[in-house]
């Protein structure tokens, strides 16, 4: 028998084999096998075929399998040998894919160059991505550019709902209400609906349509809700002062969302607006917990505890606020203003003692005994005096109201001299309060204890009144500024029914002539009327003069603690049917007054 | 032919061709021009004797540029100060002595707060405060090292810490406190030693079109007197490819001519390894630095580009394969090529 021998086929030639390798790959591409056409495209290559064509279909193949590291290589080689518009399509989707859109971006505009190659299916495709990645870089107006492109070869409502938000971003509020308006909401998904929902509630917001912008955002929650959403129309209640409302809103928004620290402070802005100063307190300190580079709270916090007559807290929140000037972005001069009004704030807060002591000289005899020290002499005729005032801790600063004791003792000199009278010693004890937030209103009862024998031992009810156009100090950089102050006291003795009243006013301007020495030039209007059966003067008496004063004992949280002031004024003026005026009534000489405040 | 004859011709046209190929040897190769150090704790304990080892590695590199990358870290200080705590033995001084005897110069980094990249992805507004503070803490640092970096004629000049990316400062409020943070930081260290040139550097994560990130360098280059502009190349990290980093690297050019400055590119000679626990990275092959090389010098302003870091990743100090890359850079860029 003969043996019979099997011939094996001739091998392939290697072209005529990778040509077969590369037409598997292709059909295992069509059938979406990717897996298996990159193995037959990857063998075809390794037996020698290689050309753009084939490492085209292989990248592709790749990216289908979302090994995009790998398909970015086949593809560079594929477009270093043909640029070819689908290669730069798929270097696109990989590089969005590995997070590096912005080598999309490029491989995208290098399609455009070409685009007429591609049907109009894919020349949408390219704009629709190349819209959405410029947006995400916020390049709205190229994003809205790609877009009006895109809908310009076939209408598309989740690109016309991209472009009309586009459009608003960019101001062009008109274009967008029509793109937004124009879409058919029954078109697009669920999601999308909110959104357009969405955007045409910021339309009506800007338009200054708050209630269709609720209506708009309450539809688009129905539909899908958002913590975003939530916040938004807690925004829109704050604005219409519906505060019980925004209050709902914004704690919902915060329960979906607690990490977000924005939805959380307009959370407790709208706790601090309905009146809820205690939970507004414990969501500001959680948000300073764990942001303490939102400094506007510092000071929020030490007004909301001023508010809740909380003075220790609202002195240390202060203080912070205070601390934190250095790391304040704002420029020097609003930082000095503000710290000096923060200062001012603990100062008010955090007195225990102020002392106030004035001494006056007037050059006639003929000048009534008065002084200028305000608030210490006031309805008691006094040309000097002492005052020496102690707020109690916790009920002496209770939401701006103040409570005061305090001591004086008042006298005057003998006629043209600086020798005390002691006929004129006057002492007094007594308890005051403001019971207003705003207005500078005191309201005390003082007993008074006569030593001179031309004093009184009776009952003085008092009231208080004075307002100033401009703090202390001005601005800090201010070199001269407007100076009024108006103080007027109304006082009651008990034991004589005896009324007096007291005003003064002054208009100037103050100088700063240094950092510490304010120089105020002005006029000076007083007057004071006293019931006939009392035995001191009434009178009116103005004119002009200057204040010197000298600020001391800087302290960091109080700023200056004390002054020294040297008021010289030259007054004219006329009794009212007193027998020691002149036989016209008229009186006029030099008023020189030292005040120390500390 | 006979065929001795024809091995002699192909002899001589091997000949002729390895001549050729060494002429192509000995046109110049680029070179690094320096290197960043990056100082930590373990610093503190290096010998003078150890920073001569390195620095005599350095010279045997032909580095002629030392970036100190920063000189506080949070509350660690490397040179003598009461205002932070300073390492046991404080290596700056040390640094530009060894600097001034070997002819290098070194630009000094300020404050740095490991932080910074959890501080800055808030709120802008208080993007806007933190960054405020930084700038007073570095300030506080350049105020206190002017006398030290004085005595010394390799001081150069200063190194904002901060490294700029494309992905952070695109809200145009975070933008903007950026760019006066920069502008601000940058005017007071000048006003401290007007002879010395400012640099802070960047890189960009591929976030943004390459126009995109030139026209936001250029913008920034605008805002701030920042004389030079790093360029990380981002190859070490994973951040850039070679095959689009030239993007990059043009737009980054484009913004430094468009404004004056100059930029100077920063060749990561490492490869980052991924570990979920945090930065790990091994020294690059030298195949794979050399065309990072090759492609930052063509970039780079006339100094050169500079290496991230060869004290970690590229001198036989720090094992087998970061010897291998100093004798491949060695064998490639110093010996081949004449000085």
């Amino acid at each position: 028998m003969p043996a019979v021998v099997h011939a094996q086929p001739p091998p392939r030639p290697p072209t005529e084999r990778a040509e077969i390798l590369e037409r598997l790959g292709v059909a295992s591409l069509q059938r979406r096998d990717y897996g298996e056409a990159a193995r037959y495209f990857r063998a075809a290559i390794a037996a020698g075929r290689d050309h753009w064509q084939i490492r085209q279909n292989l990248g592709f193949a790749l990216l289908s399998l979302d090994r995009c590291e790998e398909a970015v290589n086949e593809l560079e080689v594929s477009v270093r040998q043909s640029p070819a518009p689908r290669s730069f399509i798929y270097l696109a989707r990989c590089y969005e894919r590995l997070k590096k859109p912005g080598v999309a971006i490029h491989w995208l505009q290098q399609t455009l160059v070409r685009l007429r190659e591609l049907p109009p299916a894919e020349q949408k495709d390219v704009y629709g991505s190349l819209g959405y990645l410029y947006a995400a870089e916020g390049q709205n107006a190229a994003a809205a550019e790609a877009w009006e492109h895109a809908l310009a070869l076939s209408y598309d409502p989740e690109i016309a709902l991209r472009l009309g938000r586009a459009q608003r971003l960019l101001g062009d509020t008109s274009r967008a209400r029509q793109t937004l308006t124009g879409i058919a909401p029954e078109r697009l998904s669920p999601a999308s609906r909110a959104v357009r929902l969405d955007e045409l509630a910021e339309l009506f917001r800007a338009e200054g349509r708050p209630t269709d912008s609720i209506a708009a955002l309450e539809e688009a929650n129905a539909l899908e809700p958002s913590a975003h959403r939530h916040y938004a129309l807690g925004l829109a209640f704050r604005d219409l002062k519906r505060y019980q409302e925004a209050v709902d809103q914004l704690e919902r928004a915060h329960a979906l969302a607690p990490d977000d620290l924005g939805y959380a402070v307009a959370l407790g802005y709208a706790y601090k607006d309905a009146g809820r100063l205690a939970d507004a307190a414990r969501v500001f300190e959680t948000v300073l917990a764990r942001d303490p580079d939102r400094l506007p709270l510092y000071q929020e916090l030490g007004y909301i505890y001023a508010a809740l007559s909380d003075t220790p807290r609202a002195v240390e929140w202060f203080k912070k606020a205070i601390d934190n000037a250095p790391r304040d972005p704002r420029p020097e001069s609003d930082r000095a203003e503000e710290r000096t009004r923060l200062q001012q704030e603990v100062a008010r807060l955090d007195k225990r003692f102020e002392a106030t002591a004035y001494l006056t000289y007037r050059s006639s005899a003929r000048q009534p005994s008065t002084g200028s020290g305000g608030a210490v002499g006031g309805t008691l005729p006094s040309q000097s005096g002492v005052e020496v005032a102690y707020q109690p801790p916790v009920i002496g600063f209770r939401d701006e109201r103040i409570f005061q004791v305090f001591a004086r003792l008042l006298w005057s000199f003998r006629p043209e001299s600086l020798e005390v009278d002691d006929d004129s010693l006057q002492a007094g004890v007594g308890l005051r309060y403001k019971p207003l937030r705003a207005q500078n209103l005191f309201l005390s009862a003082e007993r008074l204890f006569a030593i001179g024998k031309n004093a009184s031992d009776d009952w003085l009810l008092r009231a208080l009144y004075s307002w100033e156009h401009h703090p202390l100090l001005g601005k800090p950089d201010w070199s001269h500024w407007n100076y009024t102050t108006v103080f007027a006291d109304v006082g009651y003795f008990v034991e004589r029914s005896l009324w007096v009243l007291y005003g003064e006013a002054r208009q100037g301007v103050t100088f700063r002539i240094a950092n510490q020495v304010l120089l105020t030039p002005h006029v000076v209007v007083d007057t004071r009327y006293q019931d006939s059966r009392g035995p001191s003067d009434s009178f009116v008496e103005g004119g002009g003069g200057v204040s010197l004063r000298y600020l001391f004992s800087e302290s960091r949280y109080e700023g200056y603690r004390g002054s020294v002031e040297l008021l010289i004024q030259y007054k004219a003026g006329e009794f009212f049917n007193r027998p020691r005026a002149a036989s016209d009534g008229s009186f006029h000489g030099l008023v020189l007054t030292g005040v120390l405040r500390f | 032919m006979p065929a001795r004859r024809l091995r002699l011709w192909i002899g001589l046209a091997a000949v002729a061709l390895s001549g050729g190929a060494a002429s192509l040897a000995q046109t110049p190769l680029p070179r690094l021009h320096g290197t960043f150090i990056q100082l930590s704790q373990a610093h503190g304990s290096w010998s003078e004797d150890s920073w001569r080892r390195l620095f005599g590695y350095l010279a045997q590199l032909r580095a002629l540029e030392i970036v100190v990358q920063w000189t506080v870290y949070d509350d660690v200080a490397f040179y003598p100060t009461a205002r932070y705590t300073q390492v046991a033995q404080p290596p700056l001084e040390t640094i530009l002595t060894l600097a001034d005897e070997l002819g290098m110069t070194v630009r000094v980094g300020l404050a740095h707060d490991s932080a910074f990249w959890s501080k800055v992805n808030r709120d802008p507004a208080s993007v806007v405060v933190y960054l405020r503070g930084l700038q007073t803490r570095s300030e506080s640092v350049a105020r206190d090292l002017v006398p030290l970096v004085q005595r010394h004629r390799s001081f150069r000049g200063w190194y904002i810490t901060e490294e700029i990316e494309d992905a952070t400062w695109k809200d145009p409020r975070a933008r903007s406190a950026l760019f006066e943070y920069l502008g601000r930081l940058a005017v007071s260290v000048r006003a401290l030693k007007p002879e010395a040139s400012v640099a802070v550097s960047g890189f960009s994560n591929a976030e943004s079109a390459p126009a995109t990130f030139g026209a936001f360098w250029t913008s920034l280059l605008q805002a701030a007197p920042i004389d030079v502009m790093m360029f990380q190349d981002g190859i070490g990290a994973g951040k850039q490819r070679l095959s689009f980093l030239p993007l990059y690297l043009a737009a980054a050019r484009e913004a430094a001519q468009t404004t004056g400055r100059e930029l100077q590119v920063i060749v990561e000679v490492f490869q980052q390894l991924n570990d979920p626990t945090g930065f790990k990275a091994v020294p690059a092959p030298f195949e794979r630095v050399a065309r990072q090389i090759d492609l930052a010098s063509t970039y780079s302003a006339a100094r050169g580009p500079i290496a991230f870091s060869i004290p970690d990743y590229m001198t036989p100090l720090r094992g087998p394969d970061a010897e291998r890359l100093f004798q491949a850079y060695v064998r490639s860029r110093v010996t081949a090529k004449p000085d």
